[in-house]
């Protein structure tokens, strides 16, 4: 299915190709072609969301080997108690049959798997049921596919590992934006640099963060703009007499750096709160898009609200990021990582119905990401800095059901780990970066300026959207 | 709440890493452009600086929601019939006499407005003294230190 972004750089080339047809060839032809790539078509739309996990996401306590033996490997490196109960950190067997997971196609996995979803996650149970949600397993930045022996190399010009592997901070921009803390040029930020051009009205708005500040939204134009769950803030005192006075002040230019890019945030924050929070006032409350005690659920709601509002804006492509913290479980895993997938399971699931009753299930495709997986051995009561870890890929358009990637061994010996059940990446960032890519409207010569190593993988469409 | 809170609350950071990182470069700016790094910049976007300014706007007036925190301007409520005063003793300790004459000017224009005199009640006193103090914390002037 060909999704290729209208931009003013497809109808160039669309004329050009008609172009080389002959002089004979009627000029109304070619006028009617432009017209359909460059009209604004209100069903013509993508909005792709990151959901962040910060701290690094236990993957072992998320997509949980679930058949016997795999269980059985699971429940003894974890601490289990006996007769498949929970211990250590550890589920029980039973507490996992009401999240099972039953593929509706892909390959067998790695000794015979089967996973079930941690019991928190009964919402995206439905979703995987629906085929409406695909398991990405050990992904994770690489600059090149990368072997144990590879990683244990000292070569590494022939062997080059990302910079600053386990570190939270660095690992959070690396596969926020292909570099180390201090990137300013984030993957989702290029697709919105590609995509600005498609949205006519507010530009401005193609990269969007409910969260905090994201060097993911951030391109080399496309900047981020940030909304609270209450949406667009306004400053009160510019509806009284102080108006005139405080806005010379707040918004002025200066010579100095600091001073004159506080103000650009501040001119930009005014500009946008009419525009934002009246095309709000018009679109489905989502009344029950219920976010009571959940951070994670409120900002995806307000990211439903402006999907909703995307033709009032003239949006045609969008680039959303949202966050939840608190994943960095080196104690009290099995107090606190429950907590965190509830809230996970509830947002993810609540925004799915909202976008379904929105009318745009298949035109809304959220990813997971984390700075790292974790290890799968215990350190007592919780798990340690990691690498690959498993992600959710879910959306109307989404091939879901299934697994994509490899399975991981369970195990803290076999070669596709590095040590603790720390998971060598068997898929990289790139790829799974690409196939978001190209479902949004990418081509394949966009890619490297997208993802600047995705030349050294050959599999830059992994099928799950 | 977004719309009128710091989001820097004490000891209530989001991570272990506290609100901002020490290597945060800001996107899109002309800081990163000349290389540089901007910690605080971490905490800045359309909602944040919007929230700043109306919690100032209620702070300096009523402090902080009517409880114990309270700006009392005893100090000010002396002068406050003196508005070059007002604001050369806000520019002294607030900015280190560092505020541009534009701000200046419209300070002059603005308090002036109020036509403050030593019989004034207290309430216009410090509905004047309050705007003075909101007007500088706002200002990117204040707000970057230098």
């Amino acid at each position: 299915m060909s999704n290729e972004l209208w931009t003013r750089r497809v109808v160039l080339q669309r004329a050009m190709q008609l172009g080389v047809m002959g002089v004979a060839t009627p000029l109304a032809i070619n006028l009617a072609a432009i017209s359909e790539a460059a009209a604004f078509d209100n069903t013509d739309y993508k909005a792709l969301v990151c959901l962040f996990m910060y701290g690094g996401n236990d993957y072992a306590n998320t997509v949980i080997p679930y058949d016997n033996t795999n269980y059985n490997l699971y429940h003894a490196i974890r601490g289990g108690a006996a007769g498949q109960m929970a211990g250590g950190i550890a589920y029980g067997r039973a507490q996992l049959a009401a999240t099972a997971l039953v593929p509706n196609g892909g390959p067998v996995l790695t000794d015979n798997l089967q996973y079930a979803l941690a019991p928190q996650l009964a919402g995206l149970k439905s979703i995987w049921d629906a085929g409406r949600l695909a398991v990405q397993l050990n992904v994770g930045p690489l600059i090149q596919p990368t072997t144990l022996a590879q990683y244990q190399s000292t070569n590494r010009v022939q062997n080059p590992l990302p910079p600053k592997l386990f570190s939270h901070n660095d690992q959070q921009s690396v596969w926020q934006a292909n570099g180390t803390e201090g990137s300013t040029v984030g993957w989702g930020g290029r697709l919105g640099d590609i995509a600005m051009s498609s949205n006519t009205n507010n530009s401005l708005l193609t990269c969007i963060s409910a969260s905090g500040n994201a060097v993911f939204v951030a391109g080399r134009e496309a900047l981020q703009y940030q909304i609270s769950p209450a949406g667009a803030i306004r400053i009160a005192a510019l509806n009284t007499p102080l108006r005139d006075a405080l806005s010379s002040i707040i918004t002025r230019q200066s010579t100095h750096v600091l001073e004159n890019e506080y103000a650009i945030v501040t001119r930009r924050s005014i500009d946008m709160e009419g525009v934002v929070n009246g095309a709000l006032t018009g679109v489905d409350p989502l009344t029950s898009f219920v976010t009571t005690g959940n951070p994670l659920s409120s900002q995806l709601k307000i990211v439903a609200r402006l999907i909703a509002a995307r033709a009032t804006l003239g949006m045609r492509r969008q680039v959303f990021f949202v966050s939840l913290g608190g994943f960095d479980n080196h104690n009290l895993l099995m107090q606190d990582h429950p907590n965190l997938m509830t809230r996970v399971n509830d947002a993810m699931s609540a925004f799915y119905a909202a976008t379904s009753t929105l009318g745009v299930a298949d035109k809304v495709t959220l990813f997971t990401a984390s700075d790292f997986g974790r290890t799968l051995s215990s350190n007592a009561d919780g798990s340690d800095h990691g690498w690959g870890s498993h992600h959710f890929v879910m959306g109307g358009a989404v091939n879901g059901g299934r697994f994509y990637g490899t399975a991981p061994h369970v195990s803290i010996q076999t070669p596709d780990q590095v040590g603790q059940g720390r998971l060598l990446p068997t898929t990289s960032v790139d790829e799974f970066a690409a196939t978001l890519a190209r479902w949004f409207g990418c081509n394949t010569g966009e890619l490297p300026g997208i993802l600047p190593n995705v030349a050294n993988f050959t599999n830059t469409n992994l099928g799950f959207v | 709440r977004s719309d009128d809170s710091l989001g820097q609350s004490p000891l209530r950071s989001p991570s272990v890493f506290n609100f901002y990182r020490p290597g945060y470069v800001p996107p899109n700016t002309a800081i990163a452009t000349a290389g540089k790094q901007a910690p605080e910049f971490q905490l800045l976007n359309e909602t944040t600086t919007a929230g700043y300014i109306n919690f100032m706007q209620g702070m300096t007036r009523n402090g902080y929601y009517n409880f114990d925190v309270n700006p009392t301007y005893t100090a000010l409520l002396l002068i406050a019939h003196d508005v070059p005063a007002v604001i050369a003793w806000l520019n002294l300790r607030l900015t280190a006499n560092q505020l541009s004459a534009n701000t200046l000017s419209v300070l002059q224009a603005t308090l002036s407005a109020f036509n403050v005199t030593a019989s004034s009640g207290a309430n216009l006193k410090l509905d004047m003294l309050a705007t003075a103090c909101f007007l500088i914390l706002c200002s990117p002037e204040y707000l970057v230190q230098k």
